[in-house]
């Protein structure tokens, strides 16, 4: 299972360094956090952060410095509220990849955020009925 | 009198809820967290100082194949329906507007060479071959992407600001470098702004990126003759050490001027005629 997770990332990794601006890494760590609420999530943001630094040449730690923040604000609102539901990953997505496109200097933040809320959402749906499916196996 | 009462309204007996023990107490992520920002911050300071770049350079550049592979791949499944006519024209169009730029270069070189009191100096120049292994753009196939990576870097000779260009044509300037690989800004992207003129007339002008292909040319004199389909070439802005945009690169064409009486300057868009989103290979400008 973990080892799948890794390869699925280092592949949005390839695509978000290669093809596309969308947030896809940051949509990853956010489903995983939902859904997860493990520590283990930090290593796992760390260390694709530096990934996509490496690869797209961006200063290294600057991403990993924002998912680690961003992974941090949204285990803090588990504390109080549910998180593993469709209106919080949708804020959580579409808020995230506003500060996230903002913060690397991208262009068309706002048709790009909600291209990646509904992304978002349409994963954690697939995710949520994948695991109801199989709900005695998975465990993360 | 027997009161039945139906089975439907019997009080039903309510399974008692089974704990399995106490609730589970959330994790604690601040230690953690404050672990990984300290790491994150620390290896952004080690960078700014430049410690261990070339580490960094190899660790990236184990991924080069497989990031170009994984660009080649989606952008020759992008660029399919572009059709052979089409591509045909654009790169007639493109040699037509090199040309064009050559004729004007060797009228002025043969006039500068007759007036025994003008001088004009040609650098010779090395051009670097560098494959595109990627080019994130928000819609690929559809918008246009800002940067590129290139699979050329500090070992091939490239330096911060050498110019990239395909067929005379400007395509941007190198912002980043690793031993392996290096980042370029396009024309395009809304932080480039370099100085231009119309290879008609002559008229000086500040080119700026925005959105997909086009670009603004701002500050023009009010008095300056320029009309659309005016073709922009770079000034040069050359500094010391070879490094900047050499003159009469092709940058793009007009295809709409802003004048205002009132304004003290006027303005045009111009658009590139490079289709940046399908391009695979372009070449650095190494100087002497």
């Amino acid at each position: 299972m973990y080892i799948f997770l890794i390869i699925f990332i280092i592949f949005l990794i390839l695509l978000e360094a290669s093809i596309t601006t969308i947030p896809l890494v940051l949509l990853a760590i956010l489903l995983i956090s939902v859904i997860s609420k493990k520590s283990w999530i930090f290593l796992l943001a760390f260390s694709a952060g530096l990934m996509i630094d490496l690869i797209k040449l961006n200063p290294i730690g600057k991403t990993s410095l924002f998912l680690t923040i961003f992974l941090f604000i949204v285990l803090l609102y588990d504390k109080k509220f549910e998180i593993r539901t469709v209106p919080f990953v949708f804020m959580a997505s579409f808020l995230g990849s506003i500060a996230y496109l903002i913060f690397f200097g991208y262009r068309d933040i706002l048709f790009q955020a909600i291209t990646s809320s509904i992304i978002g959402i349409l994963s954690f749906i697939a995710v949520k009925k994948i695991m109801k499916s199989d709900s005695s196996k998975v465990t993360l | 009198m027997a009161i039945i009462i139906p089975d439907s309204l019997q009080l039903v007996r309510f399974s008692q809820k089974v704990y399995n023990g106490p609730m589970k107490k959330k994790e604690n992520f601040a230690p953690i967290f404050i672990f990984f920002l300290a790491f994150s911050l620390i290896i952004l300071g080690l960078i700014r100082f430049n410690f261990f770049n070339n580490l960094f350079g190899a660790i990236g550049n184990i991924f080069s194949p497989v990031q170009e592979v994984t660009f080649q791949t989606f952008q020759s499944i992008l660029n399919l329906n572009e059709e052979e006519n089409l591509k045909n024209l654009k790169e007639e169009n493109i040699n037509l507007a090199r040309q064009l730029v050559n004729q004007e270069k060797l009228e002025k070189e043969n006039s500068a060479l007759r007036d025994q009191f003008q001088t004009a100096t040609i650098k010779s120049t090395t051009l670097i071959a560098a494959k595109i292994i990627g080019a994130p753009n928000f819609v690929p196939g559809v918008t246009e992407p800002s940067i590129f990576i290139l699979d050329v870097g500090k070992s091939s000779g490239i330096r911060i600001h050498d110019a990239v260009i395909l067929k005379d044509n400007l395509v941007g300037s190198i912002t980043e470098v690793t031993e392996f690989r290096s980042k370029v800004n396009l024309i395009t992207n809304a932080t480039s702004s370099f100085t231009a003129k119309t290879l008609r007339t002559g008229a000086i002008g500040v080119v700026r990126g925005e959105a997909g292909r086009e670009m603004s040319l701002q500050n023009i004199m009010q008095e300056a003759d320029i009309k659309e389909k005016d073709i922009i070439v770079t000034k040069g802005g050359q500094e010391l050490g070879g490094s900047g945009y050499p003159p009469d690169l092709t940058v793009g064409t007009i295809i709409s001027v802003e004048k205002k009486p009132s304004a003290l300057f006027q303005n045009a868009n111009i658009v590139s005629d490079l289709n940046f989103s399908s391009l695979s290979t372009v070449f650095v400008i190494k100087s002497q």
